[in-house]
């Protein structure tokens, strides 16, 4: 029978961290956390299960309070979402006359679905406020997603990151990420030549475009 | 400071394919590393460019276009037109609207997509690896026949179908403008990678036909049609402040204002464009013009034809240069006096046409007789003399008379009449403004002397290669003349 609660101990760089309680249902959103949790299905969950990722106790203690937090999204946003279409006038037309009710109702599952799918990619308020960390924090917790295997902070993150580059200028972007802009002047000279559309005009002003 | 680079490979792709193209084509010029990871196409920068004409401050409006009643919402002749941009797939270039045909910027799939719509929302197309995604190309063409079908309901109406189905019995057409919304936000601008500015048409040999005013090796494209107050300020854009004409109505629009009481119409002239034989420059007609010619489209087409003919098709610039500056100056002012002389007699018209409406009703009115105000009501008679100062002074004298007339004894003695009388807005404004009228005259006259004793200025003016944009917002106001300075 499957526990209501584990417990997961954070081992960061071979010393033992902090030890995080988790609900099931939040643990198997994490394909990492699931894989161990069927390993140790035979075993008592008394003990803490080690994770070895090299994480810190404050990214590992916040990617726990968001996994909380989404625990029981697919259910809800599901709910939700039949209940939207319970209203014809938001159901899409059926694509042409005389539809059988097969077709009909695949059509909606179809609608279900996508509909499910789009509001699970969307950032919340929430998610807004749990990145408005600096940006080492975001490639932290980024980082310790893509190990823990949680698809949706994956791409929660990746957006936050995108959204933070967003109408930054080239040279805004380098430091931003600290990146060297390693072009030697050969190099710079064959991109005029080759991209001569990218490399002068792509940090333009509307000024410069007149 | 974050450390983009040490990411591994896979979550780098990651937040890239998030990006938005221009943010794309950025991230990758920052290093050599990031540069040969994305390894930027052509296609990348034009959907660069693509999104950048819908940034406002670089592409300017996304204008609305009603395909139910060809309705284009801002107008063309608005100020929001005069920095509206497009982006062209050939030239890798914004440029003005009016570097493409109509089609090109207002078909369905060619127009800038509205905000909220897929199109207006696209992240970069890059993928780590060059894999065609067939089949989920293949669902989203024909998701958009199914939305293109439902468009096409909802601007002609559903008439046709209900024809189809049920024989002759024709239904009166049901327009849906929710759900042509709605297909405009899935349809709208997915065909602009394709969109080609008029040199690009050029070169490739695809200008339209149906839109050539001209022939094949001098095209004249007829680009839009824009509603301007007349010829003079349609030829020398910018040079002379338009009428006011909300407040005044020309000589021309009397007749529909005295029938239907309708406020005066603009007059639409065609927006022409064409390339400079020489300099190969694309220019809008009136940087061609050598000769007194009037913009009615059959004397333009005929005109082209034949300059084309004689190989006489040069712009302003290239024509200065091969005549000299001071021939050139000559043969404008002279053009351009010419013009101009032929609109004073309209604005005589309008100072003095007032008398001769106004007689007619307050005739019939009964009032004139009774006040004994015939000699102020009585039709300017006598012929006008422009430079005859006496004329002014006396038409300046009746029309004080006249107006004390109307504030002092008509409005006091008989209201009723008074409130008949001034209830049409161009009535009053000719009993209130009479000044402007005046001020229109004066700047005619002096615009001629101006031309004439400073030709550079209208060279200035029409060598101006953004003279053009002045054509989408004719709006400056005239002020009154003060009239005792006469």
């Amino acid at each position: 029978m499957a526990p209501t609660h584990i417990s997961v101990k954070n081992v960061d760089n071979g010393r033992d961290g902090e030890v995080f309680t988790i609900t099931y249902q939040a643990a198997m959103q994490s394909g990492i956390l699931k894989d161990l949790i069927s390993d140790f299905e035979h075993a008592s969950f008394d003990e803490a299960i080690p994770l070895m990722g090299n994480i810190s106790d404050h990214t590992l203690g916040r990617i726990i309070s968001w996994l909380t937090i989404h625990s029981r999204d697919v259910a809800r946003i599901t709910e939700q979402v039949k209940e939207f279409l319970e209203n014809p006038q938001n159901r899409q037309p059926p694509t042409g006359p005389g539809m059988d009710d097969d077709a009909v109702n695949k059509a909606l599952s179809s609608q279900e679905r996508t509909l499910v799918a789009e509001k699970l990619k969307t950032l919340t308020p929430w998610d807004v406020q749990f990145f408005e960390v600096p940006t080492d924090e975001v490639f932290d917790i980024l980082l310790a997603a893509n190990y823990l295997d949680i698809q949706r902070l994956v791409d929660f993150s990746s957006q936050t990151v995108a959204n933070m580059i967003k109408g930054k200028t080239t040279e805004q972007i380098r430091d931003l990420f600290g990146i060297v802009n390693d072009f030697t002047p050969e190099e710079e000279d064959e991109l005029r030549r080759t991209e001569g559309w990218a490399l002068p005009r792509c940090d333009w002003t509307p000024e410069q475009w007149q | 400071m974050g450390r983009f680079e040490d990411l591994p490979y896979d979550l780098r792709c990651g937040i890239v394919k998030k990006l938005d193209p221009i943010t794309f084509l950025r991230m990758s010029m920052t290093s050599s590393k990031l540069y040969t990871l994305l390894k930027p196409k052509p296609s990348h920068h034009l959907e660069a460019l693509l999104a950048l004409e819908l940034v406002p401050e670089y592409g300017g409006i996304v204008p609305r276009f009603r395909a139910r009643d060809n309705r284009v919402s801002p107008p063309f002749e608005s100020e929001e037109w005069r920095t509206n941009k497009y982006a062209c797939s050939g030239c890798l270039d914004l440029l003005p609207h009016y570097m493409f045909d109509h089609r090109s910027i207002l078909g369905l799939e060619y127009r800038k997509p509205p905000p909220g719509s897929r199109e207006a929302k696209t992240a970069t197309s890059w993928q780590p690896s060059d894999r065609l995604l067939q089949s989920a190309a293949l669902a989203k063409r024909e998701g958009q026949r199914g939305w293109r079908k439902r468009y096409h309901l909802a601007v002609t109406g559903r008439h046709l179908r209900y024809r189809r189905q049920f024989g002759n019995r024709l239904q009166p057409p049901r327009h849906d403008d929710a759900l042509a919304a709605e297909a405009e936000k899935v349809l709208c601008g997915i065909l602009r990678y394709k969109r080609l500015c008029l040199e690009c048409k050029r070169q490739a040999g695809r200008l339209p036909e149906a839109l050539n005013r001209g022939t094949p090796e001098n095209p004249l494209i007829h680009v839009r049609t824009v509603e301007y107050p007349d010829s003079f300020d349609r030829l020398y854009p910018g040079f002379l402040a338009p009428l006011p004409l909300e407040e005044w109505p020309t000589q021309r629009s009397v007749n529909r204002v005295e029938s239907g009481g309708n406020k005066p119409k603009l007059t639409p002239f065609p927006l022409l464009m064409a390339p400079c034989p020489v300099c190969g420059t694309w220019k809008e007609f009136a940087d061609f013009r050598h000769s007194d010619i009037s913009l009615d489209i059959h004397d333009v087409q005929s005109s082209w034809r034949q300059w084309s003919s004689q190989g006489a098709i040069l712009c302003h610039h290239c024509l200065r240069r091969r005549i000299g500056t001071d021939r050139f100056r000559r043969r404008i002012v002279k053009q351009a006096v010419k013009h101009l002389l032929t609109r004073i007699p309209g604005v005589i018209w309008d100072m003095t046409w007032g008398w001769l409406v106004l007689h007619g009703w307050f005739y019939g009115l009964g009032v004139t007789r009774r006040n004994g105000r015939v000699e102020v009501i009585r039709p300017w008679d006598k012929p006008f003399d422009n430079d005859d100062v006496e004329d002014f002074n006396d038409l300046r004298r009746r029309h004080d008379i006249f107006k004390r007339f109307v504030y002092e004894e008509l409005q006091v003695n008989h209201p009723e009449v008074f409130e008949r009388a001034t209830r049409e807005k161009w009535v009053k404004n000719w009993i209130d403004d009479f000044g402007k009228l005046v001020s229109i005259y004066f700047d005619y006259k002096g615009a001629i002397c101006e031309m004439v004793n400073n030709p550079g200025r209208l060279e200035k003016a029409v060598l101006d290669p953004k003279a053009i944009e002045s054509i989408f917002s004719p709006s400056v106001e005239y002020a009154a003349f003060p009239l005792d300075q006469l």
